[in-house]
């Protein structure tokens, strides 16, 4: 099927030459002819076809091939397989579409039985086909469709010699409403891009018939002096990893903190997690998501909290469990500040694990509360004796600057106390998933209610707050056995 | 404020921009174990502090407050009258909706 579609496609870029060259409508149809025309154009420098703009004539063959594949290794790009994405400057498809609109005017017989979507080839399916098979044949790369790694190959024409003058005949015809005549003046540059799309052209191809196609574009095509030239450029698509972190420090926020220029603290949870992983895998950068933060002083202990690392663009991604471990080891031993545990490989559609149950998982706190009365222990013991209350929490002070002043309801599941000295204790509570804890403690100017200073009488504040845990049963554990292999 | 003697406003202001008005200690309101009978939101004709409401992040629909912008008008058991201003440029977010049940809150320490 290959071969009868490049040759058809020859077919009709000989067909064209041709008309170009003797400038009449020409009723050649005999194969034999065109074949000595051909023959005739290949041993001076070829013009470039009206049609395929040189993309089939120059880039089809194996020197082509070497030098992709040479591209290809330069990157440095690790694969298994690769897709090809290969890009056309819009005026194909308005040569395309002239170039058949011309052949099935004038050789009606031979082409009335066929539609130009389905069973013409077009210039950008021959060209993946031949360039696919190609790297195949010469250097074994494997093809896979929707694979991670993309080969993208883009054709450009300089503007100028494109069939503009389609774009304009087309746009005056339309008339343009009152209201935009303004805006057109003033973005006219704009408007003209606007236009340029592949898709918006084949949708106007689609509504116009081919005696108002004649008034906007020449056909055949009109013939360019010069042809394209390409890019080549090599993406891959984002991999996902998963873990559960724990924060030692209480001087280190989540994210880089950046107030005006400074920043505060010297790193980040994100850069001690992220930054080792994008090192090892080559990539471009990181996107870091957590299942709920903590603040800057505040340590998150236990088993951790869950996480994901979205990694953009990785050259090295194919990690096997000891190269997993040995990162996850690279990142604890480089801080103090930060451990890392279950660090995995996880697919893109796993991703929104993280985020389940919101509203719904429970935390554990640690709490040390001081009080400037002395405690009075029977008090709070029956505190912790009581069932789980609910609280009406307005959006606390130092986050009303982003975020919107509303009331939320959350609940208090259990409470423990451990008492340290006459003005110091411990509080252990568990809650529901987006719990002010601190603002529970003092109240928040009366904001929170019922507040530990409303419960037991007295004026208490937060001195030290630890997270004990997340209670969110993904992602899984990763038993740190290297003997089992994946 | 105003030129009043006296009638200091305390103003506790947040990193984020946020500031709480509240009376100062030394405010003639507070002394003399006065009790406080009466706060009025309606602060003019048409302006009732009450009936702000804010929507979203930016806080959008908040009345608008300058300097000298009234937040309330004060009364005390012995008849005294006293405003409390803004004091600040901002927008108002929220209003101490327990002043409304129990004025003499307003006497507490913040």
């Amino acid at each position: 099927i290959l071969n009868d579609a490049v040759e058809s496609l020859r077919e009709l870029t000989n067909n064209d030459e041709v008309d170009n060259e003797n400038n009449t409508n020409s009723q050649i149809e005999s194969n034999s002819s065109c074949k000595n025309l051909m023959h005739c154009g290949q041993e001076t420098k070829e013009k470039p076809c009206v049609t395929c703009l040189g993309v089939l004539q120059d880039y089809c063959e194996k020197s082509f091939a070497e030098k992709l594949h040479n591209n290809i290794i330069q990157s440095l790009y690790e694969y298994k397989d690769y897709d090809l994405c290969v890009s056309l400057p819009p005026t194909f498809v308005v040569r395309e579409h002239s170039m058949w609109t011309y052949l099935k005017e004038n050789f009606k017989t031979r082409y009335e039985s066929y539609s130009e979507h389905e069973d013409i080839v077009s210039v950008k399916e021959a060209f993946k086909w031949i360039c696919g098979g190609m790297l195949d044949k010469f250097y074994q790369i494997i093809h896979k469709y929707k694979s991670l790694f993309q080969v993208k190959i883009e054709f450009l024409f300089p503007i100028s010699e494109s069939d503009d003058d389609f774009f304009d005949n087309y746009r005056n015809s339309l008339s343009p409403p009152r209201k935009s005549q303004r805006r057109s003046r003033r973005h006219e540059g704009s408007a003209a891009n606007t236009f340029l799309t592949g898709t918006s052209v084949r949708n106007i191809l689609q509504t116009i018939t081919s005696q108002e196609f004649r008034t906007y574009s020449s056909y055949p095509p009109k013939s360019t002096s010069q042809s394209v030239t390409y890019k080549v450029d090599f993406n891959r698509q984002s991999v996902f990893m998963a873990g559960r972190y724990n924060k030692y420090d209480r001087t280190i926020s989540q994210t880089p903190w950046i107030l005006d220029g400074n920043r505060k603290g010297d790193t980040s949870v994100q850069e001690l997690i992220c930054d080792p992983i994008i090192a090892r895998m080559k990539a471009d950068g990181c996107k870091f998501s957590s299942s709920g933060r903590e603040d800057i002083d505040v340590r998150m202990l236990g088993k951790g909290r869950p996480f994901i690392a979205e990694i953009l663009n990785p050259r090295s991604p194919f990690l096997i469990k000891k190269d997993i471990l040995q990162l996850q080891n690279e990142i604890n031993l480089a801080t103090d500040s930060v451990k890392v545990r279950d660090l995995q490989m996880i697919e893109k559609s796993d991703a929104s694990k993280l985020k389940q149950g919101e509203e719904n998982k429970t935390k554990t706190y640690c709490a040390l509360i001081y009080s400037s009365k002395i405690i009075n222990k029977d008090k709070i013991l029956s505190l912790c004796d009581m069932k789980s209350r609910i609280l009406e929490q307005k959006t606390p002070l130092r986050v009303l600057h982003r975020r919107t002043l509303a009331v939320r309801s959350r609940a208090i599941w259990l409470l423990k106390a451990e008492f340290i000295d006459a003005n110091h204790f411990k509080l252990h509570l568990k809650t529901q998933a987006g719990t002010y804890v601190k603002e529970f403690v003092h109240g928040d100017l009366g904001r929170t209610k019922p507040n530990l200073c409303t419960l037991l009488d007295t004026d208490v504040d937060i001195l030290e707050l630890d997270v004990e845990s997340v209670d969110l049963d993904w992602p899984p554990e990763i038993n740190e056995d290297i003997s089992d292999s994946t | 404020v105003r030129g009043k003697p006296q009638e200091d406003h305390l103003i506790l202001h947040h990193s984020n921009r946020i500031c709480v008005i509240a009376v100062a200690p030394s405010h003639p309101m507070l002394h003399n174990d006065r009790k406080i009978t009466n706060i009025d939101f309606q602060v003019t004709p048409k302006l009732n502090r009450l009936k702000n409401k804010v929507s979203g992040k930016r806080k959008r629909g908040a009345q608008w407050l300058n300097e000298t912008s009234p937040l309330c008008h004060v009364t005390c058991n012995d008849g005294s009258k006293y405003t409390i201003d803004s004091c600040v440029k901002g927008k108002l977010i929220e209003i101490n909706e327990l002043l409304i049940e129990n004025p003499n809150l307003l006497k507490e320490k913040v």
